[in-house]
């Protein structure tokens, strides 16, 4: 047993035995006639005991919970039908008597006095859980000073206790008119006064208190009827129970108790007949009211079921199938415009079939929504049979009787589509729906919005990731290392722009003393970039393995190339080999971006673009015919620039470009440099030239120094 | 930066087209829509005039080449006139004067085609 367990029935059998002590004290008394001075005021003493000692006993239970309106309500009905049935059945068994000669009444006869103590008892174990209910309902809704009137009353009952048994009378307006005052002493009159006071302040208290019942309001209409029926019932329950407060058994027994289920009485009457009244004076309107709850919670609902839900053709299903309960509607279904040609197409509906979805989809030519779409107004068509302006409706789908139809609409006041919802029966729809219906639609058209805008930002992440990928391939393309081959010096440089560009350079068949290298541009970006340039390296570099001519090589490359490739892109591409020991450079050009040759012995650069067209372009005669493989003499001290349109076409802010001069007679100015130190130099005149602006497209540059 | 333009004079089965400022991968698809426009109308003696093109990207070059085969299979052409220097160059460097004819003068154009 746990320890609050324990000391929770100590408390009942502490009650118990106080009960029982009054009780063998009652017998003797009725038995023996002995008095024992003052025990009225220990007996009284013992009730409050046991009075108080309850209400720890169900305040450490936390048998009342302070929300559930329906369970408190339960509980006071059951707790009323036992005090009820108790009551009763005592009366009908132990048929009390009372001598109305003194106050306290006396019993009469041995079950008048099993009746007091029983009923005194049954005060205690009812009433208490009762108010405790009571006291929950009235706090359904925090209002100011209910607290405050509560301890008012609870003092105000306490003192009434006191004063009454200092005058040994019960106020003079709680009890029936018929008794009489004869032990009443002059001294006590004042005190007399002071309770009959101290009581009326009380009753009043206790009516303010039952007015707070506006848990009313949120039941559901069926439990209004159900508990204003009941609470008829009640009254009439609690008016029979009129005797068992103001006979005679409890007063006999304590008088402290009596004053307490007197005035919880009087709460309990009031409480019941003002709720009551409130319960019928709510019925009529229970309707609406619970329509409005409907609506809350269904926009409610929406909202939380959209803040789950990011994908834009699901939000939308959903609005529309929620459409369908909100409304109470047989069919409803979502047209939605198209923002480029301001189509409007049903994309989600409910109870509708495919043919018909389809043919209104294919037909197209719906006035109302036309109507709707340019008032930007809900229309309301209660009797389509009737509405000659409507009746293509009835063509359409022939159940319908009546529909309403509102626009859904963004933050902009921009028309996203238009919601339907139909019924079968004419006059389906009130005003009260139409409002309903644009609520539930100014809701769907944030919910729209946001799925959009969720979808644009992960679209977004979708190809920033993929542009990452088509990044990483392009640079996994191109060579890790650069090759050594005799005495040539080779400095690569890479710099990519935002968007991935289609450059691309490769070495090939290098050998002691002979190098290949390759340079290109595919046109297009990104993944299809990427790609592209992955199948060009392939076929190079298979084509190199048995073509030692760069003219061949790029003719076979074209002849592959041309029937995979898409029609708007083209490679441009240029293939030379350089041979130390001829000291030879053999190249072609397919419409790539020409070679800047640095005659070391003439002191200054040349611009060689032998004639060719890039790869893609032509199927293969025009191209073979042009191509053209041009041989270089070279001598030491020579410097060969290989490059890319992003380095030629390179834009400073006037939107001049860098240009192949440029890179000629810087190369012929510091041609004495190493390579190094060249292409560091170079990193800085680009650099200088930029001024702080982007690169539009990749650069990439090869510099060779003999 | 991406100011561009398109706009289009009629001739019997032809038309010349002006283009404006930029083409590049941005503004390309303005350009293909008028091509497509064009063929959509039968007209297939095309004149691209490029008095005032400022640029031309490689994407501006594809939208010639994904045309060309259509446009040459039902008899007509395209024919470029006006071209400015630096666009001149792009062209050159890609090969294209071996594959489209490129006229100084829209005039030429027009006569070569009797429009």
């Amino acid at each position: 047993m746990k320890p609050g367990k324990l000391s929770a029935n100590l408390l009942l059998i502490f009650i118990v035995l106080l009960s029982i002590i009054t009780l063998l004290y009652d017998l003797l008394e009725y038995y023996s006639a002995t008095r024992i001075d003052s025990w009225s005021y220990i007996n009284e003493f013992f009730s409050v005991s046991a009075l108080l000692l309850f209400f720890v006993y169900l305040k450490s239970r936390k048998l009342f919970s302070h929300d559930l309106v329906q369970k408190n309500l339960i509980n006071i009905v059951k707790l009323l039908a036992g005090l009820y049935l108790v009551v009763f059945i005592a009366q009908q068994l132990l048929d009390p008597s009372f001598s109305p000669a003194v106050f306290p009444n006396p019993p009469e006869t041995l079950p008048s006095l099993i009746y007091a103590n029983l009923i005194a008892l049954s005060a205690i174990i009812m009433f208490m859980p009762l108010l405790l209910s009571i006291r929950n309902l009235m706090y359904f809704k925090h209002r100011r000073r209910t607290t405050l009137y509560i301890t008012l009353v609870l003092a105000g009952t306490a003192l009434n206790s006191l004063f009454t048994i200092i005058t040994n009378a019960p106020p003079a307006i709680s009890v029936s008119l018929d008794y009489n005052y004869r032990s009443l002493s002059g001294d006590n009159s004042l005190f007399f006064f002071l309770n009959n006071a101290v009581y009326l302040i009380n009753l009043v208290l206790l009516f303010i208190l039952a007015t707070r019942n506006s848990w009313v309001t949120f039941l559901s209409r069926r439990d209004k009827y159900i508990y204003f029926l009941l609470s008829l019932a009640i009254i009439s329950a609690i008016i029979f129970l009129y005797d068992f407060v103001f006979g005679k058994g409890l007063a006999y027994h304590s008088l402290t108790l009596a004053v307490f289920a007197n005035l919880a009485y009087f709460f309990l009457i009031f409480y019941t007949i003002l709720a009551s009244f409130n319960l019928l004076l709510q019925l009529p309107t229970a309707r609406v009211f619970e329509r409005k709850m409907r609506e809350v919670s269904s926009l409610h609902r929406l909202s939380q079921a959209i803040a789950a839900e990011f994908d834009y053709n699901k939000v939308i299903q959903m609005i529309t199938e929620m459409a369908t309960e909100v409304t109470e509607s047989k069919f409803t279904w979502f047209e939605i415009k198209d923002e480029h040609n301001g189509r409007l197409s049903i994309v989600a509906s409910k109870n509708l079939t495919a043919a018909e979805i389809s043919h209104f989809n294919r037909n197209n030519n719906n006035p109302v929504s036309h109507q709707i779409l340019s008032g930007k107004k809900s229309v309301l068509v209660n009797h389509l049979s009737k509405s000659p302006e409507y009746v293509h409706l009835n063509n359409w789908k022939k159940s319908i009787g009546s529909f309403l139809g509102v626009p859904v609409m963004n933050s902009k006041d921009q028309v996203l589509g238009i919601l339907f919802a139909a019924k079968s029966e004419n006059f389906g729809y009130d005003p009260d729906d139409v409002n309903m219906l644009e609520a539930y639609a100014n809701q769907a058209g944030i919910a729209i919005e946001n799925s959009k805008l969720i979808q644009n930002s992960l679209e977004r992440e979708r190809m920033e990731k993929e542009l990452q990928i088509a990044r990483e391939v392009q640079m996994r393309l191109l060579p890790q290392t650069i090759p050594s081959v005799g005495r040539l010096e080779i400095e690569t440089l890479t710099i990519t722009a935002y968007e991935v560009g289609g450059d691309y350079y490769d070495f090939y068949n290098h050998t002691g003393d002979e190098i290949g290298l390759i340079i290109g541009d595919v046109s297009g970006k990104g993944t299809s970039a990427a790609f592209y340039m992955a199948e060009t390296k392939g076929i190079i570099q298979s084509l190199a393995s048995i073509h030692a001519s760069p003219r061949e090589i790029l003719i076979n490359t074209n002849k592959i190339l041309y029937r995979s490739l898409d029609r708007k892109i083209f490679i441009s591409l240029l293939t030379a080999r350089i041979n130390t020991r001829t000291m030879e450079l053999t190249y072609a050009r397919a419409g790539h971006c020409p070679v800047i040759h640095y005659s070391g012995s003439a002191g200054r650069s040349e611009i060689l673009q032998p004639p060719g067209i890039a790869v893609g372009l032509n199927q293969g005669e025009i191209f073979d015919q042009i191509l053209t493989e041009e041989v270089l003499t070279l001598q030491n001290g020579d410097i060969l620039a290989f490059f890319t349109d992003g380095l030629s076409e390179a834009r400073n802010e006037l939107g001049e470009e860098f240009g192949e001069e440029r890179l000629s007679s810087f190369l012929s100015a510091h041609a004495a440099l190493s390579i190094v130190e060249l292409k560091d130099r170079l990193i800085d005149e680009i650099l200088r030239f930029l001024n702080g602006q982007n690169l539009h497209d990749d650069l990439t540059l090869i510099l060779i120094k003999i | 930066m991406s100011n561009f333009e398109v706009q289009r004079h009629d001739f019997r089965e032809g038309a010349v087209v002006y283009l404006h400022g930029f083409l590049d991968a941005h503004t390309a698809p303005r350009f293909e829509e008028a091509l497509v426009n064009l063929i959509h109308e039968n007209r297939y003696k095309i004149i691209v005039n490029m008095r005032s093109l400022d640029y031309i990207s490689s994407a501006g070059l594809g939208v010639f080449m994904g045309f060309i085969e259509e446009i040459r299979d039902k008899g007509g052409d395209i024919k470029l006139s006006n071209l400015s220097t630096k666009v001149y160059k792009v062209f050159d460097l890609l090969g294209f004067p071996a594959l489209y004819d490129i006229c100084e003068e829209e005039g030429q154009a027009r006569e070569k085609f009797n429009l």
